[in-house]
């Protein structure tokens, strides 16, 4: 999920509730939910 | 122009909607659409919008009809096996709606060909199995100045977005970059076969509402879809501003096939003829060679190479590697068997190969008996 360089891979991308966060040192508060996405390539 | 009796009685659905009514209808009838991809989700999509009346379906697909699809793949019948994906589906949606023409463009979308596919339609849906074509489709959207609607589909998920020049992020600003073999496809990870339905009917939502140009599209929104869960969630995203392609600075000028140009550790890939060479040399007396199928036991049962031995790629890690004999993986297409080889090489295993193009190839042009799952 993390690069060698402390990123998040490309085609994975983090979401705290609905919105997406690129830092991660972005908090996630009690309530919130931090969700994973990664690409899907099926068709 | 007026819609005809048989239009009026055929879309009076349609037109009983004020929100589509007959200007609606008769930009349906106007507008060209074009479905990359004729499989699970192509198959949804494209019958929707036909029956919904669009006047020009694109269809780009090179594969033909395999047992497999008819799982989920609702455009065909069982005597369609063996015929072209395109050639079967225009026949199919022609019996549909004789008042749409269906055009066909049989062969894959390229990094080479895509910009100039797209750029004769309004509105595109990717609905390909290959993430490296995802991303061309993306780029030549944007180059072109094309919306698409895109979906994705994985076991139970589904994910779906809607790129619009000029009003929102494309593809690549949600996933800038992967590499082929991150991201594993349907016939590597299975899929429940009705998901791709409700997916490729929301990509048919998605172009009927660009067109007749009402509610609010999939722009900036990311639609994920659990069937186990059965539940719809929404993450919201935003252009980058360092987007390869969509950014104010692109360094993508032309479509680019990410997961083609990604670097593979090296490895020797060996046409079907040359590994049947190799075989029968073997069997002569020759060196040994070690035929290792990396798909799942359910596959392998359906019917494998003579001698093959079975570790599907989730245990090729943990397999025992001899050096004494050619070590060759085999897989359905060639993917799964090229991921095994670069962790052969990486475990030193000099001598390991891959069957390229996997045994639909050797099926093909070796052993048509040869049944692949």
């Amino acid at each position: 999920m993390i690069d060698e360089q402390d990123g998040i891979r490309p085609h994975i991308r983090l979401f705290i509730d609905t919105h997406e966060v690129r830092d991660l040192n972005a908090q996630v508060g009690a309530n919130q939910v931090l969700h994973l996405i990664c690409a899907l390539s099926g068709g | 122009m007026t819609l005809s009796a048989a239009e009026l009685a055929r879309y009076s659905r349609h037109l009983a909607l004020p929100e589509v009514a007959a200007s609606g209808q008769e930009r349906l009838r106007a507008a060209r659409v074009l479905v990359i991809g004729a499989g699970g989700l192509g198959a949804p999509a494209a019958l929707y919008l036909a029956a919904s009346g669009v006047g020009t379906l694109g269809l780009a697909d090179g594969d033909r009809v395999e047992l497999s699809n008819l799982q989920r793949q609702v455009l065909f019948d069982s005597d369609d096996v063996g015929t072209s994906k395109v050639v079967a589906a225009r026949r199919r949606l022609a019996a549909l709606n004789p008042e749409i023409a269906v055009l066909v463009h049989e062969g894959d979308v390229t990094a080479d060909n895509a910009v100039a596919v797209v750029r004769d339609y309004d509105v595109v849906i990717d609905g390909t199995d290959r993430i490296g074509t995802r991303y061309v489709v993306n780029d030549a959207c944007v180059i072109a100045g094309r919306p698409l609607v895109s979906a994705a589909i994985h076991r139970f998920e589904g994910q779906a977005m809607t790129y619009v020049p000029g009003r929102g992020p494309c593809y690549r600003c949600l996933f800038p970059e992967t590499a082929a073999g991150i991201v594993p496809n349907c016939a590597e990870a299975g899929v429940l076969g009705v998901l791709p339905g409700v997916m490729g009917a929301i990509q048919a939502t998605e172009a009927i509402k660009l067109i007749v140009g009402r509610g609010e599209p999939l722009i900036g929104r990311l639609l994920t879809y659990d069937a186990l869960e059965m539940r719809f969630q929404e993450f919201a995203f935003d252009r980058r501003k360092d987007c390869a392609v969509c950014g104010p600075n692109p360094s993508i000028l032309a479509p680019v096939d990410t997961a083609a140009s990604a670097p593979l550790a090296r490895h020797r890939r060996l046409a079907p003829a040359e590994l049947a060479a190799l075989l029968s040399a073997a069997a002569a007396g020759g060196a040994p060679v070690r035929i290792i199928d990396v798909r799942e036991p359910y596959e392998f049962a359906a019917g494998h190479l003579h001698g093959a031995q079975s570790v599907p790629l989730g245990q090729v890690e943990r397999m025992r590697w001899d050096d004494g004999a050619t070590t060759v993986f085999v897989c359905r297409s060639g993917g799964r068997s090229s991921r095994a080889c670069q962790i052969a090489v990486n475990h030193g295993l000099t001598g390991a190969a891959d069957l390229e193009g996997g045994l639909l190839a050797w099926a093909a042009s070796i052993d048509p008996a040869l049944c692949v799952a």
